[in-house]
């Protein structure tokens, strides 16, 4: 058991100190031992939990067990798991997510984050160990500011000394916004970008084409 | 009514004959006649919607902070440039929409352009008399291809300056003369603030003058050389069959024209092209996957991304890699473009005027090496957008990447060889039939001489 966390808890009857044992026994082996997540081994990666501030949506997961996650509704009683889920939202929490400013966010998400991601956050395909950078539009905040400090997969870790608290809190402002974000002009089409362009351009060539076929036999048929 | 002012002028320009000639001029009817009108047709709108665009875009990088309505780049750093990319975008009345009807008759322009080539290739009609009017559409085709990247480039978002870096590395990578080309194109060592200034003067005035002169030359060309026919009845190299300019063809040309336009509004407010927005201010560190030039674009490169890293010296001198598929490759393209008709004399050693077309399957070479040319072309373009590609199909870019790097030359060649074989069995039943049709008709003449 880290030596943190009891430091910083106090008495025994705390409903913290329950937490933290619960959340030792077992959420740490995939979340790691300050939530921080883990990766290598992908059956038992988990992520980082330090943005997780939402003690509803924790306590749904921990039920519910959503994607790789199993569930914990029969394993644990109501009371471990709101201790469990108090825990992660008032100590592994450690990043506040305020302050967050979309524009700043945009500005470092084209530095950091894009050249992988693409600009849209519908995520893209790289050379290197055949991995793609995922879409990012089903993500929540916590779990996009989580990645960003835990570098999940062959993804670079961003500490603190990198981007402050706040720069992650408007990077995830950022990617919320470019989720659903409003999209004047007509279909974006996935944001596939001069590709998709192309391939229209070439169905309307095409058609054009039909129509002079068209034209010329007088309109008919 | 008209009768007045028409006699006002005929009796002083004396044109009413020249008009009625020009009236009455022969065009043949056949719907691939009318490729290159859907070029033309796009060029129209292209200066239309450009001229609209030219009012509010500022062809300046002075870095500014935005204030607008899109505010998730408010208090953005940008250059003025993107920003009034962004204010036509969202501020000017029907901004956006002129916008996209640019860049989507730039699209179709250019695939027009290449449709209509294509016809002619397959079909002959670049052979004697018309090599110089061949000559004239390659030129079309190159500037237009210039002015999309111009165009591209000086919007001033990621992807634009993206794709201007590379068309700056690509020239660096000349060598010997690379940094003195880079330096007069684009003004210095990319990003430079000179770049953006040039490309929009070249890209407003120079090369639109050139493509509407050159249009000129294209079209007085065919009207003085008369057009070339299909085979069919009547038609020899010395007479022309189809209908006259007016009514029937500028009717036909006109509702071509307005369906066309129809077409480019509806895309222009249907289907986002170029959200610059979403890409937001260029800035030299960083980029995006999925970046890409315009699809016309595309297969050079395509070429960039399938050629392997070869560098070496001659006498000292770097060659980069980025040469071969960046520099020597489409300028190789180009030259063979420019001399097909005469190379092809060489081969076939027809040195006639030929006013009828010939069906592709006459020449079955010819349309093999034009088949095979084409496929390599279209493996380019997907290995352009490869990463895009990979992404949507959730292949591995890598092994999908080292796939076409033996498409392209297995899939031309494959191409190639079955166009080679249709076209050798087609003239063979084409020959029999004739054969046949030959025969049957002395045997009704044989029937009918002794009544």
């Amino acid at each position: 058991m880290p030596a943190a966390w009891s430091q910083r808890t106090g008495n025994a009857g705390d409903p913290f100190v329950h937490g933290e044992e619960v959340f030792a026994q077992h959420c740490a082996e995939c979340h790691g031992d300050l939530g921080q997540g883990v990766s290598g081994v992908v059956s038992i990666a988990g992520p980082n939990l330090q943005a997780e501030h939402d003690l509803g949506h924790v306590l749904t997961a921990i039920e519910v067990g959503p994607s790789h996650m199993p569930s914990f509704a029969r394993t644990l009683s109501v009371q471990d798991m709101r201790d469990a889920a108090g825990f992660v939202t008032h100590k592994i929490a450690v990043i506040p997510m305020e302050d967050g400013n979309l524009s700043q966010g945009g500005e470092l998400f084209r530095m950091y984050c894009s050249a992988c991601h693409r600009t849209a956050v519908r995520g893209g395909a790289l050379v290197f160990d055949g991995v793609n950078a995922p879409d990012l539009t089903t993500k929540s905040r916590a779990l996009i500011a989580g990645a960003i400090r835990w570098g999940p997969g062959p993804m670079p870790k961003f500490p603190p000394a990198v981007l402050s608290d706040q720069q992650v809190a408007s990077i995830a402002d950022y990617v919320k916004y470019v989720q659903h974000p409003p999209s004047p002009g007509g279909s974006p089409m996935n944001w596939y970008g001069p590709v998709a362009e192309g391939f229209v351009a070439w169905v309307v060539v095409v058609s054009m084409i039909v129509v002079a076929m068209w034209i010329e036999r007088g309109g008919k048929g | 009514m008209s009768g007045f002012p028409a006699r006002f002028v005929d009796s002083r320009l004396r044109l009413a004959r020249i008009t009625r000639r020009a009236l009455n001029h022969i065009f043949p009817d056949h719907w691939s006649f009318m490729l290159g009108e859907v070029a033309l047709y796009s060029f129209v709108i292209l200066v239309e919607t450009g001229i609209f665009l030219a009012m509010f875009y500022k062809d300046s990088t002075v870095q500014v902070i935005y204030r607008g309505s899109y505010h998730a780049l408010d208090g953005v750093k940008m250059s003025a440039a993107y920003r009034s990319m962004l204010h036509i975008s969202f501020d000017v009345p029907a901004g956006l929409l002129i916008r996209q009807m640019h860049h989507w008759a730039c699209d179709i322009f250019i695939g027009a352009i290449i449709a209509h080539q294509a016809r002619i290739f397959f079909t002959g009609a670049y052979r004697k008399p018309r090599e110089l009017n061949w000559i004239v559409g390659v030129t079309l085709l190159l500037l237009a291809l210039a002015n999309g990247y111009f165009g591209y480039s000086v919007g001033g978002d990621l992807l634009s300056g993206a794709g201007m870096r590379i068309g700056y590395a690509i020239m660096l990578s000349v060598p010997v003369i690379g940094p003195w080309l880079t330096f007069i194109t684009f003004g210095g060592t990319v990003p430079v603030t000179a770049t953006i200034p040039r490309f929009y003067a070249l890209h407003i005035f120079v090369v639109p003058a050139l493509i509407s002169l050159l249009i000129g030359a294209h079209l007085w060309m065919i009207w003085w050389q008369l057009h070339t026919n299909y085979p069919g009845p009547k038609r020899t190299d010395k007479l022309i069959v189809g209908s006259r300019l007016w009514p029937s063809y500028t009717l036909k040309s006109l509702g071509l024209f307005f369906l066309l336009f129809a077409v480019v509004a509806m895309l222009g407010g249907l289907v986002q092209i170029d959200p610059v927005w979403v890409y937001g201010p260029y800035n030299p560190v960083a980029i995006l996957p999925g970046a890409q030039p315009d699809w016309y674009l595309g297969w050079v490169e395509g070429a960039m991304r399938l050629f392997p890293g070869v560098n070496f010296r001659i006498g000292g001198y770097l060659v980069p890699e980025l040469f071969w598929p960046g520099f020597f490759f489409p300028v190789m393209t180009f030259a063979v473009l420019y001399c097909w008709p005469f190379i092809e004399k060489l081969i076939s050693l027809d040195f006639r005027p030929r006013n009828v077309l010939r069906w592709p399957y006459q020449q079955p070479f010819t349309t093999a090496l034009g088949c095979a040319v084409a496929a390599m072309m279209v493996v380019l373009e997907f290995a352009g957008g490869d990463d895009v590609v990979a992404l949507a199909s959730h292949a591995r870019l890598a092994a999908f990447r080292e796939l076409l790097r033996v498409l392209v030359f297995v899939v031309p060649v494959l191409t190639g060889i079955v166009a080679y074989l249709v076209c050798v069995w087609w003239r063979r039943r084409r020959a029999s039939d004739d054969a046949a049709l030959r025969a049957g008709n002395e045997a009704v003449e044989e029937l009918t001489l002794p009544q």
